[in-house]
Parts: structure tokens; C-alpha cells; sequence
């Protein structure tokens, strides 16, 4: 029995030693390619960290400053105008796949509370804003966001190029909402215009 | 000269090694990656078509915003039946090479029908017209290009056809090159043919062991299931196939591995009682 077993242990070292050459053989000729073959494969496989929770978006009043800004493409705040019977979400960020859930805030624009010009845009559909026309100056503008609720009043609207980018500028000396959609509000193709609503600050 | 029967012998079990993974590799990739019907099933598996009718939509979707029109002009331009015919074909053309294109007439039609319904028949000017053909037209292109993936069909078909020839060959060679090891191992051991036995169980344990080593050397470099491509339902479709091909690895890498080690005890108790025998 004894000699079986140590025969046994003989040959499996042996197949063992077989691999082991076989394996330094494959490391020496292609030890290059498996690497690179490795890393790309790698290049399109992402570990994804578990996230921590993100933490509560709030406002440093004293200073106009957000603490802890909302993720890229998550909802952060809703845009009520009562004027024309508009409830939706808003999302940080301006792709195509936010808006298609509802309003998109520009990124390089300061959001509500931080004083200067917060820019927001939504598609010129149905559901969204295409009774921009009823809007009147005057008419208000509810932002109830995670950190507290803004409201604004509509003194000016324009129907700009949408290659104007002037019009709708970025400044930190008073808190402007500017909300805007394409133009015609019923076109066919590509709209080129812009229809913006102008807002300020009221509480 | 007993030394150097022991290092042919040492050489031809690490020739049978490779010989053994050449034919279990090259079926491997003939049975799965390089199989038309193991790939449509694949589709079937995972619910690609349902899937990728999804991301059709949501493409369109991208669309409507810009083009003025109400979200409903998209609907039922497309369904799943069509989704999974064109797949097919994509498929067809990159196996067989077949180069059909995809027909986009019917989704043409339906969309010409939804927008005219969402018009009310209101008259259009000529640039009216040609702003909603040249929407058709993206929209239809959008598609297309969102079931196909790939412009190369032509030379995927070319160079997975190399590929199928160069498999074929390497699994001849690696038949006769299997072949002809057994016979020289069963000549070297003539007078002994437990201890063929016994040397065949060591080239199939070494393949046992290649196997296994190779599957945790991959798992622990990989991970295979972040793979990202294209989109949701391609990546998952590559993430089955490398999970499958990389379990068929080691399921051969446990059989091998079991089998190996059977042959060498039960050699080595025949060789034991053969010895006691004579004794």
C-alpha cells in the first residue's frame, strides 16, 4: 500500500512538473500578449465600488454655497409654474437621458440659492414646456429643491438663436433662474431657436 | 540509457499536454464563440431582443425632444418580431457572410403614419417635408445602426473565416499529433504497457491542473461581470459566453484531472500486484 501511495505522489509531482514548465513556457513566449490581452479586457470591466451613500445636499446661507453638490444625473429638485400647470423633476446635468426624464440644470450654471444665474432647460413636448407661450411677466416659479424652497418672479422672455449663449449669461451678483426650451414650440426638424423665460429671486 | 528513455518519456508527456489543449481549445471556441447557433441561443437566453428593443426606443426617444414632434410618433414603429429578424441577419452576414441589409421600410412607414396622424393632415411646405424625411431618415439609420453594432460585418465574416480554417487545421494536427504520441508511448513501454498507463494519466492530470490554474488565474485577473460594451444587452451576451467558456474550462479540468489520477493509482496497484506476483 505504502508503495502505492509514494508511487502515486511520484507521478502526480511529475504532472506537476509538467505544469509548471508548460505555465513559465507560456509566461516566456507570450507573457506580452495575455498582459495586453488582460488589459483590455480590463479597460472595458470596471469594478464597481460599492458608494457610499451621498450625503444631504445643504446650503451654507452665510456664505451662498452648496455643501455636498447632488450627484451628476440625480434629481435634486422640482419646478412648480402654476401659470401653466408644470410639476417636474429637476436633474443636475443637461444629456439627453435627463431630459427625457423631465428638467435638466446646466452644470456650469449655480444652482438655487447660491445667488447668480442658474440656467435650466426641458424639452418643447406636451408634458414638459410647450405652453411657454401663456407664461406672463409676473407669473411665478417655484423651485422647491432637497435643501430648502425658492421661489421667482418671470420679468423678461426672449426668443434667442440658439447659438446666442450671451443671452443667457453666468454671473454671481444676483440670483437669475433662466428656463429654457426649443423654439417654435411646435417645429418639425431641428429647432434653431430658443424660447427663455427670465426669472429673479422673490423669497 | 534508462535516463534518457525517462526524459523522452518527461518530453512526449509535455507534448501529449499540449496536443490535448490545442483539440480541447479549439473545440471549445468552435462550440461556442465561433458557433452561429450557440450565439443566436445565447440571444435567445438572455433576452437579448427585448432588451435591445429597449435601447431602440430609448435612441429614438433621444430624437424627439429636438424634432418637435409628441412622444407618441414613436410608437409601434417597431417591434420585437423585426428587432430579432434583423439581429438575425446581422448575424447570418457575420457567420456566412451573406451581406443582407437590414430593411427599414417598415419602420419608414409606421413613423410616416404616426407623424401624419400627429399633423392632423395640416399642410407642409417643401422644407416642412424634407425636415420630416430627413427625421425618418435618422431615425432609421439610428436603428440600424443600434442593431448592427458594427459597418465591418464584411470583414468580420473574412477574418472569422481565417480564424474557422487555421481552428480546423490545429485540430487535425493536434488529432494526429495525439495519435501518434499514444503509439510511441505505447512502444517506448512495450514491455510494460501499465506504465503507458500510468504516463497518459500524468499527461491528462497535468491537463487537469493547466485547466484549473488557468480558470482562477483568469477569474482572479478578470472580472467578468463589469464587462461594459456597447450597451446593457451586448455586455451581458459577452459576459454568458466567457462565463460558459470559462466553466467548460474547468469542467474539463476536473474530468481531465479525476481521470488522470484514476489511471495512475489503478496502474500503480496493477504494477504493485504484477511485482508481488513475480515476487
Amino acid at each position: 500500500m505504502k508503495k502505492i501511495i509514494k508511487a502515486t505522489i511520484i507521478e502526480l509531482i511529475v504532472a506537476l512538473l509538467i505544469v509548471t514548465i508548460i505555465l513559465i513556457a507560456i509566461k516566456l513566449f507570450f507573457g506580452q500578449e495575455i498582459d495586453n490581452a488582460i488589459l483590455l479586457v480590463n479597460q472595458v470591466a470596471m469594478k464597481v465600488e460599492n458608494i457610499s451613500e451621498q450625503r444631504e445636499t445643504q446650503i451654507d446661507e452665510a456664505n451662498s454655497k452648496l455643501i455636498n453638490y447632488p450627484a451628476y444625473g440625480t434629481k435634486y429638485a422640482t419646478i412648480e409654474i402654476p401659470k401653466i400647470d408644470i410639476n417636474l423633476p429637476v436633474y443636475f446635468g443637461d444629456t439627453l437621458e435627463i431630459l427625457k426624464q423631465g428638467v435638466g440644470h446646466s452644470s456650469g450654471s449655480y444652482f438655487p440659492g447660491e445667488g447668480g444665474s442658474i440656467i435650466y432647460m426641458g424639452h418643447n413636448s406636451k408634458s414638459v414646456f410647450r405652453r411657454f407661450s401663456e407664461l406672463q411677466i409676473g407669473n411665478e416659479i417655484k423651485v422647491t429643491t432637497d435643501y430648502g424652497e425658492y421661489t421667482y418672479k418671470i420679468y423678461d422672455m426672449q426668443i434667442v438663436k440658439e447659438t446666442e449663449v450671451e443671452k443667457l449669461p453666468i454671473q454671481k451678483e444676483k440670483e437669475i433662474l433662466m428656463v429654457y426650451t426649443c423654439y417654435p414650440f411646435v417645429n418639425i426638424g431641428h429647432a434653431t431657436q430658443r424660447y427663455v423665460v427670465y426669472a429673479e429671486l422673490e423669497k | 540509457m534508462k535516463v534518457l528513455i525517462n526524459i523522452l518519456k518527461f518530453i512526449l508527456s509535455i507534448i501529449l499536454v499540449i496536443a490535448i489543449s490545442i483539440l480541447i481549445f479549439a473545440n471549445l471556441a468552435t462550440s461556442t464563440i465561433l458557433s452561429k447557433e450557440y450565439v443566436l441561443n445565447k440571444f435567445e437566453e438572455t433576452g437579448y431582443y427585448t432588451k435591445i428593443k429597449e435601447q431602440v426606443q430609448s435612441n429614438f426617444e433621444n430624437y424627439i425632444g429636438p424634432s418637435g414632434f409628441d412622444e407618441n410618433v414613436m410608437e409601434n414603429i417597431v417591434s420585437e418580431e423585426k428587432i430579432k429578424n434583423d439581429t438575425q441577419t446581422i448575424i447570418l452576414n457575420i457567420y456566412e457572410g451573406t451581406n443582407t441589409k437590414i430593411d427599414t421600410e417598415e419602420i419608414k412607414n409606421n413613423l410616416r403614419k404616426n407623424i401624419e396622424n400627429s399633423l392632423e393632415n395640416k399642410k407642409l411646405n417643401i422644407t416642412q417635408q424634407n425636415a420630416i424625411n430627413q427625421f425618418i431618415e435618422k431615425i432609421c439609420s439610428e436603428y440600424t445602426q443600434t442593431i448592427s453594432h458594427t459597418q465591418y460585418e464584411t470583414s468580420i465574416y473574412n477574418a472569422l473565416n481565417k480564424i474557422n480554417k487555421i481552428i480546423e487545421i490545429a485540430k487535425k494536427i493536434s488529432i494526429i499529433a495525439i495519435v501518434i504520441l499514444i503509439v510511441v508511448i505505447l512502444i517506448i513501454n512495450y514491455k510494460n504497457i501499465i506504465k503507458a498507463i500510468s504516463q497518459i494519466g500524468i499527461s491528462l492530470t497535468a491537463n487537469g491542473v493547466l485547466y484549473i490554474i488557468m480558470k482562477l488565474f483568469l477569474n482572479s485577473k478578470i472580472s467578468i461581470e463589469n464587462i461594459q460594451i456597447i450597451n446593457d444587452a451586448v455586455s451581458e451576451i459577452i459576459r454568458k459566453m466567457l462565463m460558459n467558456i470559462l466553466d467548460s474550462i474547468t469542467n474539463y479540468g476536473i474530468i481531465f484531472l479525476i481521470f488522470g489520477i484514476i489511471l495512475i493509482i489503478v496502474s500503480n496497484v496493477i504494477s504493485n500486484r504484477k511485482y508481488m506476483d513475480e515476487k
